[in-house]
């Protein structure tokens, strides 16, 4: 929904001069005039706040009457005022430098002054319709392109487009592509071949169509008109961003099918025509203009159009229009409006990681704009929502045009919107169907979820055994919800909404037992019944899913434990190697000795083969920062021994383990991303699975890649392949070395 | 504050000035840079400022404002010398025009805009072309003129993608300075002053863009004084239950020509009082102390966290999963959130992060501290869960109590809940405290209630000894501890004595703390030097305490001064020790307010209570059995 849109005008420009030949609403209810700088507010206005700060009393209220006597005169003259408010009359006079269009508005200045009717037709905005027609159609130079007009608080946005200089109607290929949606203009400027490739289809569509000739009409204009929000309401930039996006998604799609029609069928010029002759007869009657705007939308499909748009869009619903027989669906980004307020704390969980998600990608870039939609992955249910009857797509569907050959594929559709459920993940509908989860499923979905027929959500476990807990803030006050919820389910063995949201939400602290079945349901019998309870929450956003996300976590004993094998390997291999190399005394005397020794003193720096030197200082690259000098000791110490060994023995599998490395310490840490652990971190995960049943230890080490506390249960018994016993298999066997949360994923 | 350096302010493409020329309409007279903008007038002109030399007053005027201020160094130095020439030589702005040959667009295009009709006149318009916008705000001055008015326009131009919002004023100004000026000498429309227009509009086009300010004097009584404010998004409205926390040492920025609010206010922001009780320590009106709050958070300098109170419950929010990883996180928390004493280990990052996993809703931080024995690890669990909040991986959860309507009567708990309410209003609600727990009160209230006061151990051990005494306690008794929980019983003004051991000098300073907490509700004014500075009494005072003027006033039945501590306490042991715990009526107005849309700090804040108390009320209104195990009847609290 657009909260600012005021108005739509129909503007159009002719040899007589500009005229505004449709609006609506007929009535625009004026916006308050906003000032540049602050304002004290008058009601709590204090002159000197010291004085009553220190002789604050129950009485301040007195005081601040007699305050404001003196006060309102100040504000008087601080506060910028409108020019409206103040011009008179004689200012008026350059009206008279606006060509008379005489076409739609047969009556004088002076009746307009006088006759509160023609006002009516004429006064918009404080304006005077021909005038602001007038500023609405701009040069030539400035056609086919963004308009945008800002005048104090009324921002003017449009794309007009003008017949070409001889007077007839053309497609501009450079600018216009018939029937392309809004975000076709972004793509066309940044893709040359693409343009070419548009003009040259355009000028064969154009020369074998009949053009239509038009007779007056040289400019039309869909201007939508918003109340400028407030700037500092919102991050800077915002607003900017918040005009583009109606701008893309309404204007230049409406504008870009007026124009196709226009060129095709001077359809354009012929509405014109009848709403102005209707006009006409209206104002010549006297009636008012609200009676002639109703009664337009019957004669002209613009008007309808227009209307039906700026409903849709203030009631935030699609809007259905009709253009020359041409079905139009047009909608603006569920979530658009929240650009124009500064982000609330719940909000945040929107912001961020999602916007650069690969998975965001998948939505496609209508979807990914203001629409906060969760990440399409195969591990996601579909949630059918209701829609209205007439436009079921059942009803579509199974109508008797579809032809014969689309018939197979609406049967397919059919099937998907029966099987779609929230208690089968994305996946397993595709295999269901058999049908390819990427070209096929994904696209369906994203049509759906596009036209508000579905939404995305998490599978719900078929025996309601999933985790919820309640939504931050809800859309509507909880009385209508509970009155809601009582219409739809009035079945006395359903708690009532309230109690019901307080168990659920009760319920997470516990740490089993806490999915919906536990703590609501509690009878196999109520399951299907309480389905539908969920169901009925989901697509009101009331519950969040909680998922469950496991961490390792090496504890002290296991890194001990692991660096305690490593070093008594290494005193045995080195004893080993020593003995060795005291036979074939292939080395140097220096060092070695002393190494077997005092094995915690020597540092064989000279013994570093150059294969090791090379390693060495990138290693040290690797671990970072230095350590604090108590440990560096023995950590230079054990990488040294490392470096000896391996002088003789490459293969032995200890290469580029971090010993002595920054992440080689005995405080317990969470390997972030089991997925691409260090050498030391495998040893440590190896270790973790000493001791347990050989079944258990590969099961581990196969999901443990996912356990880095990101991904969800289900994502992982999706990739993993495994089921939700297995799962828990694994989490109990490995209790002590992991971490799980339960939070939203 | 944030200095201007870090917004990104947009760059003025062009600025120039338009006219309506008698002869050829609406026409460019300066623009600056030049020959930017194009149309058959605009060539002539840029000619013509090019050989009328500004007036010399423009231009020394332009040197001596060069001067004065002392600047940060910028790419437009270089630009700086180069004006300076260009005001003195003639061809200067000739060659820049010649080195910029880029158009940007014809004047043509956007004329009706800048010179428009008497309607848009003295309203700011903003117009875009392609690539740019032009912002303006076209001025039309009756008088005595060849067509008996004067219209002008000093326009800015930007790319189109600037957001303008900032340069509104601007625009505003400069039309407000130069119409004074055309009305008292002419200065636009006279031939002789006019060329210095184009000195004006070089030194805007120079300063703004390279200093964000600028000052230009006219003539002996006009000038010109500019500043581009950064722009920052309003902040959400202040509610009286937050808390703020300063991001930056904001006693070390207070000044003496600060706002006396404002200065008062940033005293008592230390991240655990909440925006009605600074209101009551600093000694301002609770609106003034919102407006002050909301200024801060304005500049970014302070956030705002919930209320830290034991009955508190958290829930982990889904930036866990990346924030857990990140080094600013893990690596801080331990020794931010661990009680510096001597020998302490700071608790590793998997530990606290599994202490943070098991927050959850449903569960009070009291009985999380207590299954996990968060104690003994040396927590300072205000700080352990702001931590979380701040970071934004922790999210509290609220209560939000809601009423059922009567479908399942059940007459006995109704009359019970009648009678309880009667037998509390006749005995007089200033000793109908919740007498069962006075005794423990000495203990338990500040330690167990609230945040500990951080740099202050002997009211950490405090805690510690509390939170061990409690551990222990049974079922009966956790539940009469649960009521003295957060904040005292009806009326938090009354802050009980806590267990220390300077315990009769805190007594007395709390008396006259008390008395100056009174005072804004009688005429009587206590001498400021027996109130305690508000530092000294943190530590006594440390119950959260939630009045706000207009509701305190609205509870005339609960007299302020016989509820200092120590009367109501002496009374209390002296009257109660055989009737059972009576709780006060629970205020009619509070029924309408559970409708599940508002919380529980909300409400308490509200009716200046704890959440004791109004867990009493709500087991009271609900007629539930309320023996700790959430039984509130028709009340269902949904957390969230």
């Amino acid at each position: 929904m657009a909260e600012t849109l005021l108005a739509i005008l129909l503007v159009t420009s002719s040899a007589k001069g500009p005229n505004v030949v449709y609006r609506w609403p007929p009535s625009v209810e004026n916006s308050n005039p906003r000032l540049s700088r602050p304002r004290p507010p008058v009601d709590v206005l204090e002159l000197d706040n010291p004085w009553r700060a220190s002789h604050y009393s129950d009485n301040a209220n007195d005081l601040a009457e007699t305050h404001m006597e003196v006060a309102v005169d100040d504000i008087d003259d601080y506060a910028w005022r409108r020019p409206t408010e103040s011009r008179d009359r004689s200012m008026s006079f350059s009206r008279s430098a606006i060509p008379p269009s005489g076409r739609d508005s047969p009556c004088n200045e002076e009746r307009r002054e006088i006759d509160p009717v023609a006002n009516e037709y004429q006064c918009l905005f404080d304006y005077t319709a021909q005038f602001l027609a007038g500023m609405l159609c701009p040069q030539r130079h400035l056609c086919h392109q963004k308009f945008e007009l800002v005048i104090d608080n009324l921002v003017f946005a449009g794309h007009p487009v003008c017949a070409e200089p001889d007077g007839m109607w053309r497609f501009k290929p450079e600018r216009y592509k018939p029937g392309s949606r809004g975000r076709g203009s972004r793509h066309r400027e940044s893709n040359l071949p693409d343009k070419e490739s548009s003009e040259v289809s355009l000028s064969g569509d154009t020369h074998s169509t009949a053009m239509p000739k038009s007779s007056w009409l040289h400019m039309f204009h869909l201007v939508l008109v918003f109340d400028l929000p407030d700037p500092s309401s919102s991050a800077s930039g915002n607003v900017a961003r918040y005009f583009d996006t109606i701008y893309e998604q309404i204007a230049f799609t409406v504008t870009a099918v007026l124009f196709q029609e226009q060129v095709l069928s001077n359809f354009v010029e012929l509405e014109c025509d009848a709403i102005g002759s209707l006009e006409t007869e209206y104002m010549v009657k006297g009636e008012r203009f609200s009676d002639f705007a109703s009664h337009a939308q019957r004669v002209s499909s613009i008007a309808t159009a227009m209307k039906n748009l700026y409903d849709a869009i203030k009631s935030s619903n699609m809007a259905h229009i009709t253009l020359n027989d041409l079905p139009l669906e047009l909608q603006l980004p569920p979530y658009l409006d929240h650009l124009l307020h500064s982000e609330e704390e719940f909000e945040l969980e929107f912001v961020g990681r999602l916007e650069n998600h690969t998975d965001s990608q998948l939505w496609g870039r209508e979807l990914s704009f203001g629409w906060r939609l969760p990440a399409l992955v195969p591990w996601k249910s579909l949630l059918l929502l209701d829609t209205d009857q007439e436009l079921d797509p059942y009803v579509n569907l199974r109508g008797s045009h579809v032809h014969a050959e689309e018939r197979c594929l609406a049967e397919g559709l059919i099937k998907f919107l029966e099987t779609a459920s929230v208690t089968l993940s994305l996946a397993d509908m595709a295999s269901l169907l058999d049908w390819d989860l990427h070209s096929q499923v994904y696209p369906t979905v994203r049509w759906l979820v596009h036209h508000r027929r579905a939404k995305i959500v998490d599978t719900v476990h078929n025996g309601l055994k999933t985790v919820f807990s309640i939504a931050p803030k809800f859309d509507k006050p909880l009385a209508t919800l509970t009155a809601e919820f009582k219409r739809d389910f009035p079945q006395p063995s359903i708690l009532p909404l309230p109690t019901l949201m307080a168990t659920i939400s009760n319920s997470n602290s516990k740490q089993a037992d806490n999915h919906f079945f536990a703590t609501v349901v509690q009878s196999k019998d109520l399951i299907s019944l309480y389905h539908e309870v969920v169901l009925w929450m989901l697509k009101r956003d009331l519950l969040i899913t909680l998922h469950l996300h496991v961490r390792v976590v090496t504890t002290a004993e296991l890194k001990f434990h692991v660096r305690q094998a490593h070093e008594r390997k290494m005193e045995r291999r080195a004893s080993h190697h020593l003995r060795e190399r005291r036979r074939s005394s292939r080395r140097g005397d220096h060092g070695v000795g002393d190494a077997h020794e005092h094995p915690r003193v020597t540092m064989p720096w000279l013994s570093l083969s150059p294969k090791a030197a090379r390693r060495y200082p990138r290693r040290s690259m690797d671990s970072g920062q230095s350590k604090p000098s108590d440990i560096s000791g023995s950590i230079l110490l054990e990488d040294a021994e490392d470096v000896f060994d391996e002088i003789s023995e490459e293969d032995s599998g200890e290469e580029n383990v971090g010993w002595g490395s920054s992440e080689d310490t005995l405080e317990p840490s969470m390997i972030s991303d089991p997925g691409t652990a260090s050498p030391l971190e495998r040893k440590w995960l190896a270790a973790m699975s000493e001791g347990k049943d050989e079944y258990i230890a590969r099961r581990f080490a196969l999901i443990n890649q996912y356990f880095d506390g990101k991904r969800t249960d289900d994502e992982i018994l999706y990739t993993a392949e495994i089921s939700r016993k297995q799962l828990r298999e694994v989490l109990h066997h490995y209790e002590e070395y992991l971490q799980t949360f339960l939070h939203p994923a | 504050m944030p200095s201007e350096g870090d917004t990104f302010l947009p760059r003025i493409q062009s600025v120039f000035y338009a006219v309506f020329d008698l002869q050829k309409g609406p026409k460019i007279v300066y623009q600056v840079p030049e020959g930017l903008i194009t149309g058959s007038t605009a060539s002539q002109n840029s000619n013509h400022s090019v050989t009328s030399s500004p007036s010399p007053s423009i231009a020394a005027a332009i040197l001596e404002s060069d001067v004065t201020p002392s600047r940060r160094s910028s790419p437009s130095v270089n630009s700086h010398g180069g004006r300076r020439a260009s005001s003195l030589n003639v061809p200067s702005p000739h060659q820049r025009s010649s080195s910029s040959s880029r158009v940007l667009f014809n004047f043509d295009d956007i004329s009706k805009y800048v010179i428009p009709p008497g309607e848009l006149c003295g309203r700011l318009v903003i117009c875009a072309t392609r690539k740019y916008r032009i912002i303006g705000f076209p001025v039309l001055l009756p008088g005595n003129y060849q067509r008996n008015y004067f219209q002008y326009n000093v326009c800015f131009v930007f790319e189109r993608s600037a957001d303008l919002s900032c340069y509104e004023p601007i625009v505003r100004k400069v039309s407000r300075v130069l119409t004074a000026c055309e009305e008292e000498s002419f200065f636009l429309s006279c031939p002789k002053s006019s060329p210095a227009m184009h000195a004006i509009l070089e030194q805007l086009y120079e300063d703004l863009n390279s200093y964000s300010e600028t000052s230009i004097p006219i003539d002996a009584f006009n000038s010109i004084e500019l500043k581009i404010f950064p722009f920052y998004p309003n902040p959400p409205p202040v509610k009286d239950w937050q808390v703020p926390l300063a991001l930056i040492n904001l006693s070390k920025r207070i000044e003496d020509n600060w706002d006396l609010t404002m200065s008062k206010v940033c005293r008592h922001i230390d991240g655990v009082n909440h925006v009605s009780r600074i209101a009551h320590l600093a000694d301002c009106d609770i609106e003034l102390t919102r407006q002050a709050i909301s200024h801060l958070l304005y500049y970014q300098v302070i956030m705002t966290v919930d209320i830290f109170q034991y009955s508190n419950m958290y829930t982990l929010r889904k930036n866990v999963q990346w924030l857990a990883d990140e080094c600013h996180v893990k690596d801080e928390c331990g020794p931010y959130v661990t009680k510096h004493a001597p020998g302490r280990v700071v608790p590793d990052w998997p530990k606290l992060l599994h202490l943070y996993s098991r927050l959850k809703s449903g569960k009070t931080v009291l009985e999380w501290m207590e299954t996990y024995n968060v104690y003994e690890l040396g927590i300072d669990v205000r700080r352990f869960t702001s931590f979380g909040v701040i970071k934004g991986f922790l999210r509290r959860v609220h209560r939000w109590p809601n009423l059922l309507p009567v479908d399942v009567p059940s007459p006995n708990r109704r009359r019970r809940q009648s009678l309880s309410s009667s037998a509390s209003n006749a005995s007089p609600t200033s000793s109908s405290a919740p007498i069962g727990e006075i005794p423990r009160f000495s203990g338990r209230l500040d330690t167990s209630d609230v945040a500990p006061i951080l740099g202050s151990p002997i009211n950490q051990m405090e805690v510690t000894r509390a939170q061990q005494r409690t551990s222990a306690a049974e079922k009966v008794l956790e539940q009469l501890r649960f009521k003295t929980l957060p904040r005292t019983g009806p009326n938090p003004t009354m802050r009980q004595p806590p267990l220390s051991p300077e315990g009769p000098e805190r007594n007395h300073e709390r008396r006259s703390r008390v008395l100056s907490d009174t005072r804004r509700h009688s005429t009587y004014q206590q001498p400021t030097s027996h109130v305690p500075s508000p530092s000294s009494v943190a530590g006594s005072q440390s119950v959260a305490h939630r009045n706000s003027s207009e509701s305190q006033n609205a509870f005339p039945s609960r007299p302020r001064l016989s509820r200092s501590p120590s009367t109501s306490r002496t009374r209390a042991l002296i009257s109660q020790g055989s009737s059972g715990p009576t709780n006060p009526p629970p205020p009619p107005e509070l029924l309408p307010l559970l409708d599940g849309d508002h919380h529980t700090d909300e409400l308490c804040t509200r009716f200046e209570v704890g959440w004791p108390q109004l867990q009493q009320w709500l087991v009271a209104i609900g007629g539930g059995k309320g023996d700790g195990d959430g039984d509130f009847g028709r009340v269902s609290i949904i957390y969230r």
